[in-house]
Formats: structure tokens, sequence, C-alpha cells
């Protein structure tokens, strides 16, 4: 394997959590799978530019969301039974794990019923990412994220 | 730089313990597979989708065939310049498309915000149905009749009747086709076009 392979295995591995957590917030059940086939295949193409010029972390947000963005479209009319949780083999075995996975679900539930934008402005929020890093990302300003996570606030509170 | 000031609030901070109790489960149950890397790593840049290459062979193939079918048949020439044309146009602008879609995925997927890929999406898909509805259909309403016409003249005797009797039930099997095609194709992607739209405006606007 050459280094720059290497390289890009060493950085999947470190940031899979990302690249999971952004495809089971866009996709469902088995369509995660594949979100995050496509999503190692943008951050490959991508990989020889990054070359480490910005932080890793928010360079795969980037991608991760810019790819699920463009597919969330393609497959919008598709419905998918499974759980995203039963897909990836994530389901817990003891008590903990059951409150847990109720925790989750509610997470997923809730990330779901937002637009594709909101989706994605939660989720960087939710990553600790600050208004200037999220609004890089999304394309706005950081007011922008401001008004959109308060208007977000208050559509959740409705859905409660 | 602005910091987040949304702590007070009930619902994102119950989000924000369930967002770290998933991140757990993630960091210690899910594992990239070598099969997935190599996957991905044997992409090569700027390759086209397999789907892709699909859509643009059919479109060759299918000129080629065709091609072939009008001038074994012996149709009037002018007949035969209007179907290659038309075949002509379809598989030069899939191959546009399809290369300008895939360059797009290869080098601005990366950089680009999510703004600017929704964007640029978006013209994607108008350009498809503007190529629907200004070539494509417009071409089928042509070919039905001319079709027919050209197939009557071969009949020798044939009257008005034969021509109404073969166009019928071409024009028939067309309206039964597109209004299929309308309603499972056109209109969904016109739906979540204009959907995608007033997203990107009210993202623009707030």
């Amino acid at each position: 394997m050459e280094t720059t392979e290497m390289e890009f295995t060493a950085l999947v591995k470190k940031h899979k959590s990302t690249i999971y957590t952004v495809c089971m917030m866009f996709a469902e059940g088995d369509e995660v799978e594949d979100l995050v086939q496509e999503t190692l295949i943008n951050l490959w193409k991508g990989f020889a530019k990054f070359e480490g010029r910005s932080d890793a972390k928010t360079w795969i947000w980037r991608v991760a969301m810019n790819t699920c963005i463009s597919q969330d479209r393609k497959q919008k009319m598709h419905k998918n039974s499974t759980s995203s949780l039963d897909a990836l083999g994530l389901v817990g075995k003891d008590c903990q794990d059951e409150t847990d996975d109720h925790q989750i679900k509610m997470l997923h539930d809730r990330i779901h019923q937002l637009g594709v934008f909101d989706r994605a402005i939660v989720l960087l929020w939710l990553e600790n990412l600050s208004y200037d890093e999220i609004g890089n990302i999304v394309g706005i300003s950081a007011k922008n994220v401001s008004v959109r996570l308060v208007r977000i606030r208050e559509q959740l509170k409705k859905l409660k | 730089m602005e910091t987040n000031n949304l702590n007070t609030n009930l619902e994102l901070e119950e989000m924000r313990a369930q967002f770290a109790i998933l991140q757990q489960r993630l960091d210690q149950q899910v594992h990239i597979n070598e099969q997935q890397l190599r996957k991905a790593v044997t992409t090569g840049i700027g390759q086209m989708k397999t789907r892709d290459r699909a859509a643009v062979a059919v479109c060759f193939f299918g000129w080629i065939a065709i091609a072939l079918y009008v001038y074994m048949m012996n149709y009037s020439l002018l007949f035969q310049i209007f179907v290659n044309l038309f075949m002509c146009i379809n598989f030069v602008s899939s191959v546009i498309m399809k290369l300008h879609v895939n360059d797009f995925n290869t080098n601005e997927m990366a950089s680009s915000n999510l703004l600017r890929t929704s964007q640029e999406l978006l013209r994607y898909k108008r350009f498809n149905q503007k190529y629907l509805l200004f070539v494509s259909i417009p071409f089928i309403i042509a070919f039905i009749p001319w079709f027919c016409y050209e197939e009557m003249v071969k009949i020798d005797g044939s009257t008005t009747q034969d021509f109404m009797m073969l166009l019928i039930p071409a024009l028939i099997g067309a309206a039964i086709g597109a209004t299929i095609g309308l309603y499972k194709f056109y209109f969904p992607s016109v739906r979540q076009a204009t959907d995608m739209l007033e997203k990107i405006e009210e993202l623009q606007k707030a």
C-alpha cells in the first residue's frame, strides 16, 4: 500500500464516527452503507488536494455533508423499513444499551424531521463547531447560522 | 468569532447528550472494512460512475441501432436525418452533463459549501427538465406522425384510413407512456427541485 493510501486509511479510521454520524442522519437503513461508500470515494478524490491544509474533521464534515446532500434528493422518495442501527449491526444487547438505542433513535427521528440544511446546521452545532465554521461549511453567514438555530429550536419544540 | 449561546435550550441540550452516545457507540462498534477502503481508493479521479457510463453507452448504442434501422428500412432521407440529429443531440448532451456532474463531484465536493452544491445540483435537475420539455417531447410529437406516414408510403395502395389505423394506436401508446413518465418521473422531479429552491431561498433570507 502506498504512503498516501496509508495516510488516507488512517484518517478515515480516525474519523469513522463522523462519517457514519452524517450518513446515518441523512439516510435510512441499508442506504447508510451505500452513502458511507460514496462519501469514502469523494474523500479519496479530494484527499490529494486536502494535504492537511485545513482541520481534518471540518474537511470530513464538509465532504460527507456535500455527498449526503447530493444523494438525499435522488433517494428522497425511497422509504426504507430497516432502522439505521439494525442495518449497521449496532443494536445494543444489555439494558443500558437499550436505553442508549432509544436515545439514538430519538436523535435520529428529530433530525430526520428537519430539512436538509437545518439537519446539517444542527449536526455541526452538536459537533461543537463555531458559528463561523458552520457558516463556512453551509455557505451562509455566522449571523444567519444563529437565526437558523433559533428557528430550529422552535421547530424542535413543536415536534415534541 | 461568535460562540454557541443556545446552551439553555432543553431540546438541543438533550440532542447533544444523544449525539455523544451515538458517537461513543460508533467509535466502539463500527469498523470501516478494508473492502470499502479499497473500493474508494481504486476509484480513479475524474472517473465516471458505472451508471453514468451505462447511460452514455445506452445513448450511443441506441443511436447506432436506430440509425441502422431507419437506414435499412429505407425511410426518406429527411426522416433519417431528423432521427439521427435527435440521437446525436441526445448522446452529446448526455456525455456533457455526465462529465459536468462528475467534474463537479471530483473538484468541488471537498471544497464547496452545501449551498453551492445544492445550487449546482438544482441547475442539473433544471437542465434535465428543460431538455425533456423542449427537446424530447417535441421530438416525440413530430416523430410519431412522421413515422406513421413513412410506414404508410411503403404500403402499396394505402389510404387515409390505413394511415389513421397506424397513427391512432401509436398516439394512444405515446399518450399512456407520456402520462406514466410525467407522473412517475417529471412531476416528482419538478416538486423536488421547487422544494430545494425554496429551502435555498429560505436559507439565504434568514
